[in-house]
């Protein structure tokens, strides 16, 4: 049985290799309405998830998340479930590694500069990581179930090759947007024009009614 | 006497309903402006005191609403402030990624953890809503309705922020105080959770206890208002809402508007309240709804309305106690004034028996005091000029002007005479009076002839009446009268010395013999006839008298030997033969010592002794009488005679009119002896000149003194009326008001006399002269001696000047006498005129004198029992034996006796 599932993978690998097609576009962002500049547009990823599920090819290499100059970078990072990241440090500072999004907490513990710890994120889904220390660190790693993705270049272009013919989700993430989703066929679709506004709601500092900060410091960053 | 007019129709109340009506009127207006100040103030006080409340309400209620909307704001913190309840909502909501576990919405979490943070908290409606306000969860709520909130205003605003939110909160139908919180994770807005607490009767009953007045929140639904909440009893709540609807437009109008109203006046089920209205949140208009102060202006004015019901109740209950009360007060009060007016009306109509009687010191009391002794006077009035006309028919017609006294006198003792005995037969004393001074009385006239001669033969019968005579026959020329008593030589002696007295041309004889008398019928009367030997004897006697002499026999002329005391007797031969007979002359006839003989019932005691009876009396020294005046001659070119009005002590008094002034006088006739004598004549003159200035209405007014042709006279006023003593013996005793009045009047008179400074020395009711209209005269001060004698030694002590019976102690003793003597004799006179008879009975002057000095008198309620004890005790205080102890003047006197009263 499992013969026979080989080969219908091939099968299905070589006919969707032999529909391979091409998705490109061009990718705006808008904020507040008005565009961003072009090289804005490389900050957000854009991928691809057909229909069919696709195999995964491990890849060799862990990514790297540097701790540089307080901050993660870079700070959204893609990568396919079942990879790895490293996360070095760069500061001569120690700094601290964690997260505690579901299924893919971690902590690395506290390590100054350093190459730090490798740490495999098997589930899909966004994971957000954090400095214990410092409350204003923070970076996204987006857990991917499909191999198709990719940034936009500096002049917000993008191209997704070998994406498989069949209808899937060609979705935008950018941290500080919704999430633009929009079921295509690669096959069938021409040049994309994507506009994603950063209209992710933020929740400003409130203060209570006599213009002072409610009790303890302002946690923006509760866990 | 007028009628009184009643007035003419109208209305009359009686002067107690008229002060009791305004009484009632006064207290009723006094009560009236009570109730009604105090309502009117009390129902302002009491509207003050709701407005009050309900202002402090309102702070109370608005710091109630205030701290519960910080409690909704604490629950919805403590809930969407949890970083783990965001995190679980968050992550029920999904990434929208499409990743692996990426699951999509998970609503029922979101609910159960909802639910769960409710029954933790605690609060009436939680709702979360997603970033865009698409509700995911709602406690009222299990299944999950796709239902946008974006459009909700209170939502809105909040989702605007994003930023949290807290106020009041409409949903539908339903008002809630409500808190929204932005559910924040990392900074990025999840959600929203919105928590709220109901308004309802609950917090409409802790704010209406808590603020003191009624709350409740109204809230316009559709076309009408709703009362959602209250804190009324269900009765009122349904009376509410029907006010509601009653002004539902209005009312309406006013919420949607969302305007204040600061006074609203309510009905409630009977009571009456007073609200206020005002918008639930003034920043969300009126749309949100109203609250609706309450405070029931009832209860506040309630205390007020008990004070005022009982002010009028006890108002009502002093009324009904008060007002029988202040009539019967007013009736008690003036009754007497009503008594007065009824004895008033009655008077007028000439009733003056009534007595109002009333005893008191206040002005009501003296009124009627006041008023009865007005009306004593009127009824004494009444009664003494009835007791007088009454007798004033006795009176002679004016034609003939002879004083009553005497007709009576006259009449009396000739019918008395008459009557004495038709005939009888005994040894007599005879006295004859020729009467020669007759002879030429012709010469005027006859009628003024007969009119002498008939005055004449008057008072010789007086004289021999008073001596026990009687008249035995009687001619124009000669007179006999027998007298047969065991001293009748002395009284006949006296008669004969009377008679000389009167006219010196007669001449009398005295004989002893036994003589018939009688009377004989003859045509126009009878005839007195004397007969037998003696009578011719005497008439022979007589023609040897010559006038003026008395001529005795030897043996009667012995025995008046022994009454002239002892000195001889003067002896003359007779006219006619010649021979010797004892003859005593007016000068021996005056040294007659004769004591003077008092019988009660007339005679001597009556008779005032005006000479002293000492031997060094002077005596007349012209022999001749002066004519008598008779009616019609002029006298002195002045008076026309009119007649003769009586025979006084001192001489004749007539009646005379004064040419000069055309007036009626009287006109008293002196002794000629008196011109003669200059001290006597200055005497005269000086009482004269005293008795001028009393001018009394009761003392008879003197005018003038004079002399015509060696005749002096006193003119005086003329008064037709009645003595006293008159009146006496017509009625025996004077009836009690009439003799008050008489009796006040004297001592009135008595008091102007002394006033002046004269003494009367010689009251008695024959000096008391009462006119027709009862008006009484003191008269005849004919020995009237001034008080203080300016010429001593006119009055020689020792000598007796006064009648008898009405004298005082010190009077017959010839001592010191003053006004207290006159009251004296006024005593003696009261008692006569009150009880008929004098307190000191005697037969002479001594034994009056020892009656007075040792016995009491007798007291005036043994001859009238009904005496009034007051007024006895007034007559015995007026004749005590000491002058210190009795009443000291006629002025006090009078004050007694005006304290008796009819």
């Amino acid at each position: 049985m499992r013969q026979r599932w080989m080969i219908v993978f091939v099968l299905q690998c070589a006919a969707g290799a032999a529909c391979a097609a091409t998705l490109e576009g061009q990718l705006v962002l808008y904020a507040d309405g008005r565009p961003l500049r072009a090289e804005e547009a490389s900050e957000a990823v854009i991928y691809f998830r057909p229909r069919q599920p696709v195999a995964l090819a491990a890849p060799g290499e862990p990514a790297l998340m540097l701790t540089r100059r307080k901050q993660f970078q870079p700070r959204l990072l893609p990568i396919v479930a079942g990879g790895t990241v490293r996360f070095p440090n760069e500061d001569p500072i120690l700094h601290n590694v964690f997260s505690t999004s579901p299924d893919n907490a971690f902590d690395a513990g506290l390590y100054g500069t350093g190459l730090g710890v490798v740490h495999t994120f098997a589930s899909p889904g966004l994971v957000k990581v954090y400095c214990n220390v410092h409350h204003s660190m923070f970076g996204f790693i987006l857990v991917l179930d499909t191999p198709h993705f990719t940034r936009a270049d500096a002049a917000g272009a993008f191209r997704l090759i070998s994406v498989p013919a069949g209808e899937g989700d060609l979705v935008v993430f950018h941290d500080r947007a919704q999430p633009w989703r929009r079921r295509i066929d690669p096959a069938s679709s021409g040049p994309l024009q994507i506009r994603v506004d950063l209209n992710k709601r933020r929740v400003p500092p409130h203060r209570n009614k006599f213009g002072r900060p409610y009790g303890g410091t302002p946690n923006e960053r509760g866990y | 006497m007028n009628v009184a007019t009643e007035p003419a129709g109208g209305f009359r109340l009686s002067l107690a309903t008229s002060v009791f009506l305004l009484f009632a009127i006064l207290l009723g207006l006094a009560l009236g402006a009570a109730i009604w100040v105090t309502w009117q103030r009390g129902d302002r006080i009491a509207a003050q005191a709701v407005q009050d409340k309900l202002d402090v309400s309102a702070a109370v209620q608005a710091e109630l609403t205030e701290r519960r909307l910080e409690e909704v704001q604490l629950k919805v913190q403590l809930i969407a402030a949890d970083p783990s309840f965001v995190k679980y909502v968050n992550d029920s909501l999904g990434g929208g990624l499409g990743l692996g576990t990426d699951s999509g919405l998970d609503i029922a979490s979101i609910n159960d953890l909802l639910r769960e943070r409710q029954s933790a908290v605690g609060f009436d409606l939680g709702l979360v809503t997603d970033a865009e306000g698409n509700v995911l969860a709602r406690t009222d709520q299990l299944e999950a309705f796709d239902q946008n909130m974006a459009d909700d205003a209170f939502l809105a605003s909040a989702l605007a922020g994003p930023s949290p939110i807290s106020g009041f909160w409409r949903e539908g139908a339903m008002l809630y105080q409500a808190a929204a919180w932005p559910l924040d994770l990392d900074g990025d807005l999840v959600g929203f959770m919105l928590v709220a607490l109901r308004v309802d009767d609950a917090l409409s009953v802790r704010v209406g206890k808590a603020s003191g007045a009624d709350i409740a929140f109204l809230l316009p639904i559709d076309q009408r208002i709703a009362v959602i909440g209250t804190s009324l009893d269900p009765t009122l709540r349904v009376a509410l809402d029907a006010a509601i609807a009653v002004d539902a437009g209005g009312m309406a109008a006013a919420i949607k508007a969302g305007t204040r109203s600061e006074r609203m006046a309510l009905e409630l089920d009977g009571q009456s309240w007073i609200g206020q209205l005002a918008p639930v949140d003034s920043a969300g208009g009126g749309a949100l709804g109203a609250t609706l102060r309450l405070s029931s202006a009832d209860r506040a004015a309630a205390g007020y309305r008990e004070i005022l019901n009982l002010l009028a109740l006890a108002g009502g209950v002093v009324l009904l106690i008060a007002l029988p009360l202040s009539f019967l007060l007013a009736k008690t009060t003036l009754r007497p004034l009503a008594t007065m007016a009824s004895a008033a009306k009655e008077a007028a109509a000439g009733n003056y028996q009534t007595r109002i009687g009333i005893r008191g010191r206040d002005a009501l009391a003296q009124l009627s005091q006041a008023f009865d002794s007005l009306l004593s006077d009127l009824r004494e009035k009444s009664d003494i000029e009835g007791y007088v006309t009454n007798l004033s028919r006795f009176l002679p017609d004016p034609g003939s002007e002879a004083a009553p006294g005497q007709t009576f006198v006259t009449r009396d003792l000739a019918e008395r005479a008459q009557m004495a005995d038709p005939a009888r037969q005994g040894a007599a004393l005879l006295l004859g009076l020729d009467l020669r001074g007759l002879a030429r009385a012709g010469a005027d006239g006859a009628a003024p002839a007969v009119a002498l001669a008939e005055q004449r033969v008057a008072g010789l019968l007086a004289a021999a009446t008073a001596q026990h005579g009687r008249l035995v026959s009687g001619s124009g020329a000669r007179l006999v009268f027998a007298f047969d008593t065991t001293d009748r030589l002395a009284r006949a002696l006296a008669v004969a010395r009377e008679a000389i007295d009167l006219d010196h041309a007669t001449a009398a004889g005295l004989l002893e013999g036994v003589l018939v008398e009688g009377a004989v019928r003859v045509p126009g009367g009878s005839l007195k006839i004397g007969m037998g030997t003696v009578c011719h004897q005497l008439d022979r006697l007589l023609v040897e008298a010559a006038a003026g002499k008395v001529l005795l026999p030897k043996g009667l002329g012995e025995s008046a030997r022994g009454l002239l005391a002892g000195e001889a007797l003067p002896v003359q031969a007779g006219l006619a033969s010649g021979k010797s007979f004892y003859a005593l002359d007016a000068q021996a006839l005056a040294r007659l010592v004769a004591p003077l003989p008092l019988q009660t019932g007339g005679g001597d005691s009556l008779r005032t002794v005006e000479q002293p009876l000492a031997a060094n009396a002077p005596t007349p020294s012209r022999a001749s009488r002066q004519a008598p005046l008779l009616p019609g001659m002029r006298f002195g070119g002045r008076y026309d005679i009119l007649g003769v009005l009586g025979e006084g002590g001192m001489g004749v008094v007539y009646k005379a009119r004064d040419l000069e002034l055309d007036d009626v006088v009287a006109l008293k006739m002196l002794k000629p002896a008196a011109l003669g004598d200059s001290e006597h004549l200055d005497r005269l003159k000086s009482e004269i000149r005293l008795a001028r200035k009393i001018t009394h209405p009761n003392v008879l007014r003197t005018f003038d003194f004079g002399d015509v042709d060696g005749r002096p006279y006193i003119s005086m006023e003329y008064v037709r009326g009645m003595t006293l003593r008159y009146l006496i013996k017509q009625t025996g005793r004077i009836p009690y008001s009439a003799a008050l009045r008489i009796a006040r009047q004297l001592s009135a008179g008595l008091a102007a006399a002394h006033q002046v400074g004269v003494l009367h020395r010689d009251i008695k009711p024959e000096n008391l002269i009462l006119e027709s209209s009862g008006n009484a005269k003191l008269m005849d001060f004919g020995i009237a001696r001034p008080l203080h004698r300016s010429e001593p030694g006119h009055t020689q002590p020792g000598m007796f000047v006064g009648t008898p019976a009405y004298s005082s102690p010190e009077q017959l003793s010839g001592g010191e006498v003053d006004a207290r003597s006159d009251v004296y004799a006024s005593g003696v006179l009261m008692c006569e005129m009150f009880c008929g008879k004098v307190p000191f009975q005697g037969a002479s002057t001594m034994e009056i004198y020892l009656a007075q000095m040792q016995r009491e008198p007798i007291k005036p309620s043994a001859w009238w029992p009904e005496v009034p004890p007051a007024l006895e005790a007034l007559i015995l205080r007026c004749i005590e034996r000491e002058p210190a102890a009795r009443i000291q003047s006629a002025i006090a006197l009078g004050a007694g006796l005006a304290g008796l009263r009819a």
